[in-house]
């Protein structure tokens, strides 16, 4: 998460750093996350019988190697080849990295694994731009970069020491990737997230640019402003944590709606440096909602129970093979 | 298949980003952002996005209901064999 956001906080520096334009260093966030989106996909295929913590250590490592490169690139080139690699390693933790800590533990504990992961993700959602930016700030980007590829050593040092043979993982069919988009209820939740996504992005990876030239805002402004969008994402993530069990096609709206309204405003008021923090605040809020808002659609769109599904006809067992199946 | 999705959202969103930004400045691209954030969200106003509403979390049988349809019928009469 530290190693994706990097390039947010310190885009201006960066591509000035790399003679790039603003928009052309935009494409250190988007290479990374195309590979995510082809790797996460393929991986989730291709590596299902492979051992998991073989899997997990090499994910791990191409985050490192991939630090370590854009640490010290000469040009752009190098940068996105480095930013593809991240994206490999980033994409395939998104599918294995939840499944390998739910199998370090009992079956009474996996509750407590996940929300051991999803605290780390949370954690390295709010802190890791206003982070990166304050590491670009005080020295150089490349110095975050180097911090970066710390973490990244210190993961892999610790999965060698700590995590035993986890096994390997069952078949997947890819036609079961598609079932997302083949039930109606999962499919309208998928195209709003997406579109939520798409417009978060279109802004949020020129945020640094934007609040300078918006606000007149410095680099170290900025960074406080980044901490405050980080914040507000924690405590829209909190709140749609409780809201989602009984408002969740409000939750999800909400958080859409919040940042339509606050990039709306943003867009046509400029100068205002209160109202611009406090818009920016709005849209943290909004943007922290929307992946819990969204994972917890994709969940209650999955069948819970064996006895809900009891049908065991080909088409059935096609669209709900037994590896997505929940245990009765 | 989410994932993919979301990630590909991200690349999308920042690459159409960097386009507009260079175009026509850092307040297209917020009016854009704007734009889509609200058609995404007031897509789920419609009969798909109310069904998500009919079941409690953790409802079984939500996910292979279309939406102003009936709930699946049990095994002995399912339509797909």
């Amino acid at each position: 998460m530290f190693s994706q956001v990097i390039p947010v906080g310190l885009l201006a520096d960066i591509s000035g750093h790399l003679r790039v334009s603003i928009g052309t260093g935009g494409l250190m966030v988007v290479v990374p996350a195309v590979a995510a989106a082809v790797a996460a996909r393929e991986l989730a295929l291709c590596s299902a019988r492979l051992e998991r913590r073989r899997v997990v250590f090499s994910l791990s490592a191409l985050v490192l190697v991939s630090d370590v490169i854009a640490g010290i690139a000469p040009d752009i080139g190098v940068m996105l080849a480095a930013r593809a690699v991240l994206g490999v390693g980033v994409g395939g933790f998104w599918v294995f990295g939840a499944g390998a800590a739910i199998s370090l533990v009992s079956e009474q504990a996996r509750g407590t694994a996940m929300a051991v992961v999803s605290s780390g993700i949370f954690i390295a959602t709010v802190a890791s731009l206003p982070t990166a930016s304050l590491i670009g700030t005080l020295t150089t980007w490349r110095a975050a970069f180097a911090v970066a590829a710390v973490f990244a050593a210190i993961a892999v040092a610790a999965q060698l020491v700590a995590v035993p043979r986890l096994g390997a993982g069952g078949r997947i069919r890819p036609r079961s990737l598609l079932t997302v988009v083949t039930l109606p209820v999962s499919r309208i939740g998928l195209v709003a997230a997406g579109a939520i996504f798409f417009a978060n992005f279109v802004a949020y990876t020129y945020i640094g640019p934007l609040l300078h030239t918006r606000a007149g805002l410095g680099a170290s402004a900025v960074t406080l402003v980044l901490l405050g969008f980080g914040l507000a994402g924690a405590a829209g993530n909190f709140t749609a944590g409780v809201t989602v069990r009984r408002h969740l096609r409000a939750s999800l709206m909400g958080s859409g709606l919040l940042i339509a309204v606050s990039a709306l405003l943003l867009a046509t008021v400029a100068g205002a440096r209160p109202l611009t923090i406090a818009l920016v605040a709005v849209w943290g809020l909004g943007f922290g909602a929307v992946p819990v808002a969204a994972q917890s659609w994709m969940g209650r769109c999955r069948p819970t129970s064996k006895e809900a599904w009891p049908c065991s006809c080909r088409r059935c067992k096609a669209r709900w093979p037994p590896a997505r199946r929940p245990a009765a | 298949m989410f994932v993919s999705a979301l990630q590909g959202s991200l690349a999308a969103g920042s690459a159409a980003g960097g386009v507009i930004y260079e175009a026509v400045g850092p307040g297209g691209a917020l009016a854009v952002a704007a734009a889509v954030a609200a058609a995404g969200s007031l897509a789920l106003l419609g009969r798909a996005g109310a069904a998500i509403s009919l079941q409690s979390a953790g409802s079984a049988d939500l996910a292979n209901r279309s939406p102003g349809r009936a709930a699946r019928p049990k095994a002995a009469a399912c339509d797909h064999r």
